[in-house]
C-alpha cells in the first residue's frame, strides 16, 4: 500500500483556492468553444429527423433538397453505410453478456425514436441547411411502438429490434448471501417502490462538432465539445475506416458536459464523413430541442428489506428496471449497471439481491449523465433508511448509524465487490447534524405544524467511487500527463485529462507549480488535443485529480529532482536544505543564499556537460498515473472492483411543504463532504454545488416527459424542461472532511458526481419527514406539485397512490 | 402578396464601434454579433430565450439577443460581453468579484450574469441575496448551483460601494 | 435559425400597420412588439410569416392617464409597465413578477402576451381582472372589445389576422382599492400553472376573483364575500370551463389548486381590510 504522501514541502498552491489561471479570458468573453470555430470554406450540416418512434424507412427523396438554395452535398442512410461502418459502442452490453445492435450514424431501414437521424444536408450557411432539411422526403411505414420500461418488457410488446427475441438488453444480477431465507427469519419486512423520472444533464452548451477532411493527406481533424478525445478517435477511426493515427481529435472549450458530451452520438462521425464526401470543412451545431433527445436516469425500484427492531438492515432484495430508450452508441445503458453495483452503498448489508434490467423502448438513447447510475442506488438506499425508521418509529439517523460501515472496518469489501478504501461516515453524520443544528429546527418544525406548516429535515448518506476503469471497454482507470519546463523555466504540462469547465487544469497547474516551485503564472497547460498531450481518457468519473492529477505530480517531482541537484550545486549547498517557491530556489539555513529558478533550467540547457553534468536533458518527463486498488482478476465469488477511490458525503436539507399545492421549497441545504487530500477547495465546493443543484431539480422539477399518444418529447425546451434557477436553491452550507485514500499518491478521491443523489435523496427524504403528520408516501419522481399533491389527496381519501 | 427581402441596411455601435452594414433580416441578434462582427463572447444555449447565455444590452437594456431580430437593432447602441470592462485594460469590479468568487466553471452563462448583475447594482447598491437571486433569474448556470454567483455579486456590490464612496469623498 | 425568407417592415403607426395586414390576403404575418415569442418561433420554424411587422416605430409604447382610464400601449414593455407613475398598482404587482428575468421584462410587451394568448401567461388573466378593454384596428374599421371576451381559447384570441391591437385601456376607477395578485409555479423558470388577481369593491370585500392559468383562459368567480372558505372552493371549481393541462399539471391538479389559491385570495383581502381598520 502507498505510503500517503504529503504534496510539497513548499505548498504554496496545493491546499489553497487559487482562482481560475484563465479566467480573464472568459470574463472577456474570449474562450473559443466549439460554435466559435471558423475555419476557411466551412459549410453547415442540417440533419433530418425521424418524426416517428417507430417506422421503416421506404424511401428518402433528397431531390428537392439538393437543388436548394445554398445546398452542396446530400445524404442518405443507405449512401451513408457504403462510407462508414456501426458506431462501436462505448459499452457493448454483448460483451457483458447482452443484446446488442449495429448503430449507425443515419438510420438505413427504420427508425427507432423520434428525432433520430435519418439524412443529412451540407449548405453554404445554417439557415440554408435549416431550410432545406424540411425539403426531404422521407416515406415510412409506421410500426407500433412503445414508450413504457415495463410495457416494453411484456412478450406482446413491439419488437424494437427484428433480431431480438425480446426488448430486454440484459439483465445483470448483484446477489450476496441467501436473501430468501433471511427474509423467511426476519423480525420485520418492508416493501415499497419508486420510480425515477426520465431527466437529463443539459449543459448549457449544446453538442456542436467541426470536420475538416484533408484528402492530400486523407487524415481527419475534428473539433468537437467533448470530454473523451483519444476514446472517441478510436471511435471515429473505426467508424469511418481510417487509421486511429489519420484522426486528430481536439476538444475546444467546453461549456459544461456532464457526462452528455461523452462520444457515441451518430453526429460525430456524421459531420465528418459530410466533410469527406462534400470536400468542405463541416459545421454542426446542436439545437436545444436536440440535446433534449438526449436521456437518462428513467428506473423504476421494487424493493424487499427485512431488518431488526434495533433497525439493523439484514437483508435487501431490489429487482429493478431501466428503461434506456433505443440503444445507443454512448455509455448510457452502463449507467444502469453501476446502479445495481453500487448497492448498498456504505451500509453493512450482508444478503442483497439486485437485479438490474435494461430494457431498450422507442425513446431516444441514453448518454451518460453526472452520478453515473451511482445516483439512482442513494436515492433508493436513503429512502429505504428512511422506510425503515418510520416502520420502526426510530430515528433515521439512528438507523444510518446502525447500519453504515465503521471508520476502522475499512477498507471495506461491499457485497458487490467494491473495496471501499477509507472514510468516517459516523464522523461525517455527526457533523451535518451539527452544522444544520438539529434541535433547533426540530423545535420549529413542532411549532409550525400547529399552523399547518409542513417543515422537513432530510438526511441523505452518499457513497461515489470514482475513477473507475472497466475492462475490455476505453473507460480507462489510469492517465498521463507531462511537464515540461524550458530554459526560460516556464512550464507546460499536457495531460490526458480534459476539462468540462470544472477547474482540473487549474488544479493541475497548482501541483506542479508547487513541485517546480514557480508561480502558477509561468506555467500552461494543454488538455484535449489527441497530437499534442499523452494518451488519456478525458473526463468521467470525478477522475481527473485522481489520475491526471496524480501523474502530473509524478512528472513534476522529476523536474523537481533535477532542478534540486543543480540548485545544490549552485547554492553550494544540501538538496534537503533547498526550498523551491515563487521561482526561486533558496537556502533554508541562509536565506540569503537563492537563485532563480529560470537560471537553473538554463543551466540544464546549456550547461549539460559542465554544472549539469549528469542530470538528464531536457526537463520534460511523462508519467502514468495508475491507482491502487483496482481489482480485475475475480475473486473466489468471481467479483470484481473496478473503482480505486470513494468519495463520501452526507446531505441534509431543510424543506417546507405546502401540503395544499404540493410545492416544496428548499430553505437551507447542507454537506460534509469526504472527497480526499483537497487540491483547492473551491473547486470541490464547486463540484459539489452545481451537483447539489442538479439533485434538487431532480428531486423536484426536471423531467423528461414523452407524449404516450406519438413518442414525441413534449419538454423539448427550457420553457417546459424545468431546471432550477437561482431563486430555487438556497446558498450551500459546506464542511470538508478529509480521510485520505491510501490508494492514490495524493490521497485524492475525486469530486464531480457526489451531490446529484445525495441531494436528490436528502430533499426527498425532507419532503417525506415533513408530511409525516399526513402519513405520505411518493412513489413517483420528481416531487414536483403534480406528484406531491396526488400523493397527498389520495393518501387522504384512502386511494391506492 | 409582398416579395421577401434580400439583406437591409442596419447601423449599429457595439461596443463603442461604428458599424454600417446590410444584414439578412432572418439574422437574430446573437447570429450578426457572433457571425457577421465575429463577437463570439455572446453564447446561444437554446434560441428561446429561457438561458440568458446570449445577453446583451441595446440602448442600455439588458436583452436577450436570440429574441430580436438583427434589423430591429438599427440605430442602436449594443454591448456585449468584449465590451463589458470598459475603455480601460482592466477588468471592471463585477468580473473581479465573478474571478475571485468562483462565479463561473465553464463560463457559457457569463454573459446574463454579469450584464444581469450590472443591471442590479445600477438600481441597487445593497441587495439582499433574495433581490440577487431574482435579479439573476433569467439566466442558467449548470455548474455553480448559483452559489459562487450569489458570493460574486454580493462582493461586486460592496466592491461598488466603496468604490462610490471614495468617489463620493473626493 | 430563421430559414424562411421573409419581408419584414417598420410601419409608423398602427394605422400603417393594419393597412399592410390588410394586403396579405390571408397570408400568414407576424407582428413583432418584444419579439420574445414571435422570433423564437420563427428560429425553430413553427412559424413561417411572410410578413413580419416590426412595431419599434409604431409609437405604440407609452402609458398615459386619461379622464377615466389609463391608456397603454400595446409595445409598452414590463419594464416600462414598472417604471410609470400611470401604471395601475394592480399591474404593477403582476409585472414586476414575470418570469424570465429582466432581459425579459425588458422586452417582453403586455400587448404582445395579450395576443398571444398562452393560458399560462399573467398577463391574460390580469387584462380580465382589471375589466380591460381592447382597441383593435383593422385598415378600414376599429373596434373595442373587453377583456373577458376578447381570449377564446388557449392561444385563441378575437383578433383577425387583418387586426392589430391598438391601445388597452383599464378603468381608473378601482385603482384604489384593496387587491391581490398571486401566483403558483413549480419552479422559478416554469410558467404559472394558476394565476390569482382579484381587487376588491370600494368596501374591502373580495366580489370577484379571476383564475388564470388554471383553464385555457382566465375564468371569474363571483363571491357576495359571505362564502365559507368550502363555499369559494366550489364557486371555483364550478366556475372552471376549458380545463388545461400540459406537463407541469393536469386539469384536476390545477382545478384543485386554483380553489387553494382563490380561498388564499379571499383571506389576504380580508386580512388587509382588517390590518386598515386597526
Amino acid at each position: 500500500m502507498t505510503q500517503t504522501i504529503a504534496p510539497t514541502q513548499s505548498a504554496n498552491y496545493v491546499g489553497t483556492s487559487e482562482r481560475k489561471h484563465n479566467g480573464e479570458k472568459f470574463l472577456r468573453g474570449e474562450m473559443v468553444y466549439i460554435d466559435d470555430i471558423r475555419i476557411p470554406g466551412m459549410h453547415f450540416a442540417g440533419i433530418v429527423r425521424s418524426p416517428h418512434p417507430h417506422a421503416r424507412i421506404k424511401s428518402v427523396d433528397l431531390s428537392k433538397a439538393s437543388v436548394a438554395e445554398g445546398v452542396i452535398f446530400v445524404l442518405s442512410g443507405a449512401e451513408a453505410a457504403k462510407h462508414t461502418d456501426p458506431i462501436p459502442h462505448f459499452i457493448d452490453p454483448e460483451a457483458f453478456g447482452g443484446k446488442t445492435t449495429d448503430v449507425r450514424c443515419l438510420a438505413v431501414d427504420k427508425v427507432v425514436y423520434v428525432g433520430e437521424p435519418v439524412a443529412a444536408i451540407v449548405a453554404r450557411t445554417r439557415q440554408d441547411a435549416e431550410a432545406a432539411v424540411e425539403l426531404v422526403d422521407v416515406e415510412y411505414e409506421i410500426l407500433p411502438f412503445v414508450i413504457d420500461g415495463e410495457e416494453s418488457l411484456q412478450p406482446d410488446a413491439p419488437r424494437i429490434y427484428e433480431h431480438w427475441d425480446d426488448n430486454k438488453i440484459i439483465s445483470i444480477p448483484f446477489i450476496s448471501g441467501d436473501t430468501e431465507a433471511v427474509f423467511a427469519q426476519a423480525e420485520h419486512i418492508l416493501e415499497d417502490e419508486l420510480k425515477i423520472q426520465r431527466y437529463s444533464t443539459q449543459p448549457i452548451e449544446p453538442r456542436g462538432y467541426v470536420a475538416v477532411y484533408d484528402s492530400r493527406e486523407s487524415s481527419y481533424t475534428f473539433y468537437g465539445a467533448c470530454q473523451n478525445p483519444h476514446p472517441l478517435r478510436w471511435v471515429l477511426s473505426h467508424t469511418l475506416r481510417v487509421s486511429e493515427n489519420d484522426v486528430r481529435v481536439i476538444a475546444p472549450t467546453v461549456g459544461g458536459a456532464f457526462g452528455l458530451k461523452m462520444h457515441g452520438h451518430p453526429e460525430e462521425p456524421l459531420t465528418c464523413i459530410l466533410s469527406k464526401l462534400s470536400g468542405k470543412p463541416v459545421k454542426w451545431i446542436e439545437d436545444r430541442t436536440e440535446t433534449m433527445l438526449v436521456g437518462a436516469r428513467e428506473q423504476m425500484h421494487r424493493f424487499k428489506v427485512s431488518f431488526t427492531s434495533a433497525g439493523k438492515i439484514t437483508a435487501l432484495k431490489d429487482h429493478f428496471v431501466a428503461n434506456v430508450g433505443a440503444l445507443g452508441a454512448p455509455p448510457g445503458w452502463g449507467m444502469v449497471f453501476l446502479s445495481g453495483l453500487a448497492f448498498p452503498t456504505g451500509y453493512k448489508i450482508a444478503a442483497t439481491d439486485v437485479l438490474a434490467t435494461v430494457v431498450a423502448s422507442n425513446k431516444s438513447p441514453w448518454n451518460a449523465a453526472r452520478g453515473y447510475g451511482k445516483e439512482a442506488t442513494a436515492l433508493v438506499m436513503e429512502r429505504i433508511i428512511d422506510l425503515v425508521a418510520r416502520d420502526l418509529g426510530m430515528d433515521p439517523l439512528e438507523v444510518r448509524r446502525v447500519n453504515l460501515i465503521e471508520s476502522h472496518e475499512f477498507p471495506y469489501k461491499t457485497a458487490g465487490g467494491l473495496n471501499i478504501d477509507s472514510g468516517d461516515y459516523h464522523a461525517a453524520l455527526d457533523k451535518a447534524v451539527e452544522m444544520i443544528g438539529l434541535p433547533a429546527l426540530r423545535a420549529e418544525q413542532e411549532e409550525l405544524r400547529k399552523d399547518n406548516r409542513y417543515l422537513g429535515i432530510g438526511f441523505a448518506f452518499e457513497l461515489t467511487p470514482e475513477s473507475g476503469d472497466i475492462p475490455g471497454t476505453l473507460v480507462g482507470g489510469f492517465d498521463t500527463s507531462t511537464v515540461k519546463m524550458d530554459p526560460s523555466g516556464k512550464v507546460t504540462v499536457l495531460t490526458g485529462v480534459t476539462t468540462p469547465g470544472g477547474g482540473n487544469d487549474t488544479s493541475i497547474l497548482q501541483i506542479v507549480s508547487d513541485q517546480v516551485g514557480i508561480e502558477i503564472s509561468d506555467a500552461r497547460i494543454i488538455q484535449g488535443d489527441t497530437l499534442l498531450t499523452p494518451y488519456g481518457f478525458g473526463n468521467y468519473s470525478g477522475r481527473s485529480m485522481v489520475t491526471g492529477g496524480n501523474a502530473a505530480y509524478l512528472a513534476a517531482k522529476d523536474i523537481r529532482a533535477k532542478l534540486l541537484i543543480i540548485a545544490s550545486r549552485l547554492l553550494e549547498t544540501d538538496e534537503s536544505d533547498i526550498d523551491l517557491r515563487a521561482g526561486w530556489a533558496r537556502s533554508l539555513s541562509n536565506p540569503d543564499k537563492a537563485i532563480k529558478i529560470s537560471e537553473i533550467a538554463y543551466t540544464v540547457y546549456t550547461l549539460a556537460f559542465a554544472t549539469a553534468t549528469g542530470v538528464e536533458p531536457p526537463l520534460e518527463s511523462t508519467r502514468v498515473y495508475q491507482p491502487e486498488n483496482i481489482q480485475h482478476t475475480p475473486d473466489a465469488e468471481g467479483k470484481i472492483n473496478i473503482y480505486p477511490t470513494y468519495s463520501n458525503a452526507v446531505h441534509v436539507a431543510v424543506v417546507e411543504v405546502d401540503a395544499d399545492t404540493g410545492h416544496v421549497k428548499v430553505r437551507r441545504f447542507g454537506t460534509v463532504h469526504d472527497a480526499g487530500t483537497i487540491i483547492n477547495p473551491r473547486f470541490v465546493e464547486g463540484q459539489m454545488e452545481g451537483a447539489t443543484a442538479m439533485g434538487i431539480g431532480a428531486a423536484l422539477m426536471e423531467h423528461s416527459i414523452h407524449d404516450p399518444a406519438t413518442g414525441h418529447l413534449s419538454t423539448n425546451r427550457f420553457k417546459t424542461y424545468l431546471m432550477p434557477r437561482a431563486s430555487d436553491v438556497p446558498m450551500f452550507e459546506s464542511v470538508h472532511q478529509v480521510t485520505p485514500s491510501p490508494y492514490t499518491a495524493l490521497g485524492t478521491k475525486g469530486a464531480g458526481e457526489a451531490g446529484v443523489g445525495g441531494a436528490q435523496a436528502a430533499v426527498t427524504n425532507a419532503v417525506h419527514d415533513a408530511l409525516a403528520p399526513l402519513g405520505v408516501t411518493i412513489r413517483q419522481m420528481p416531487l414536483n406539485p403534480q406528484n406531491v399533491l396526488h400523493a397527498i389527496i389520495t393518501r387522504e381519501t384512502g386511494k391506492q397512490a | 402578396m409582398t416579395n421577401p427581402q434580400q439583406n437591409l441596411p442596419v447601423n449599429v455601435v457595439v461596443n463603442g464601434v461604428r458599424h454600417q452594414v446590410e444584414v439578412d433580416p432572418r439574422l437574430a441578434l446573437v447570429d450578426f454579433l457572433r457571425e457577421d462582427l465575429e463577437l463570439t463572447g455572446t453564447n446561444v444555449g437554446c434560441r428561446t430565450g429561457d438561458c440568458g447565455a446570449c445577453t446583451v444590452t441595446v440602448d442600455g437594456e439588458v436583452v436577450k439577443s436570440c429574441l430580436s431580430l438583427a434589423v430591429s437593432a438599427d440605430g442602436s447602441e449594443i454591448r456585449t460581453i468584449e465590451g463589458f470592462a470598459g475603455e480601460g485594460e482592466e477588468l471592471s469590479p463585477i468580473q473581479s468579484a465573478f474571478w475571485n468568487e468562483f462565479g463561473f466553471q465553464c463560463g457559457y452563462c457569463l454573459p446574463g450574469m454579469l450584464f444581469c448583475t450590472e443591471e442590479l447594482l445600477g438600481e441597487n447598491a445593497d441587495p439582499s441575496e433574495a433581490d440577487i437571486r431574482h435579479a439573476i433569474d433569467g439566466n442558467l448556470c449548470r455548474c455553480t448551483g448559483y452559489h459562487g454567483i450569489v458570493r460574486s455579486v454580493q462582493t461586486a456590490a460592496a466592491a461598488t460601494r466603496t468604490c462610490n464612496r471614495k468617489r463620493v469623498s473626493e | 435559425m430563421i430559414a424562411h425568407r421573409f419581408k419584414y417592415s417598420c410601419p409608423r403607426s398602427a394605422e400603417e400597420a393594419a393597412a399592410e395586414l390588410a394586403q396579405m390576403e390571408g397570408e400568414e404575418t407576424a407582428i413583432i412588439s418584444g419579439g420574445t415569442w414571435v422570433v423564437p418561433e420563427m428560429s425553430h420554424h413553427l412559424r413561417r410569416p411572410k410578413l413580419v411587422i416590426d412595431l419599434k416605430l409604431a409609437g405604440l409604447a407609452g402609458v398615459s392617464a386619461e379622464a377615466d382610464a389609463v391608456v397603454i400601449g400595446p409595445a409598452t414593455t414590463y419594464t416600462q409597465l414598472a417604471h410609470s407613475k400611470h401604471t395601475p398598482n394592480f399591474l404593477k404587482k403582476v409585472v414586476a413578477g414575470i418570469t424570465g428575468g429582466s432581459q425579459i421584462r425588458n422586452r417582453g410587451t403586455i400587448g404582445g402576451s395579450a395576443c398571444y394568448a398562452n393560458p399560462a401567461s399573467d398577463i391574460p388573466g390580469a387584462l380580465v381582472t382589471m375589466k380591460a378593454s381592447l382597441h383593435l384596428r383593422a385598415h378600414s374599421s376599429t373596434r373595442i372589445v373587453e377583456a373577458a371576451d376578447f381570449f377564446l381559447d388557449a392561444n385563441v384570441t378575437l383578433l383577425e389576422p387583418d387586426e392589430i391591437l391598438e391601445s388597452i385601456s383599464i378603468p381608473s376607477t378601482n385603482d384604489e382599492n384593496l387587491f391581490s395578485y398571486a401566483k403558483f409555479k413549480t419552479a422559478q423558470g416554469s410558467w404559472p400553472i394558476v394565476t390569482i388577481g382579484c381587487i376588491a369593491s370600494e368596501d374591502g370585500v373580495a366580489r370577484r376573483v379571476i383564475v388564470g392559468g388554471a383553464g385555457a383562459i382566465p375564468f371569474a368567480v363571483d363571491l357576495d364575500g359571505q362564502e365559507s372558505e368550502d363555499e369559494v372552493l366550489q364557486r371555483v371549481h364550478a366556475a372552471m370551463r376549458q380545463p388545461w393541462s400540459d406537463v407541469f399539471a393536469t386539469a384536476d391538479t390545477r382545478r384543485h389548486i386554483a380553489g387553494v389559491m382563490t380561498q388564499r385570495a379571499v383571506r389576504e383581502i380580508a386580512a388587509a381590510k382588517n390590518g386598515e381598520k386597526s
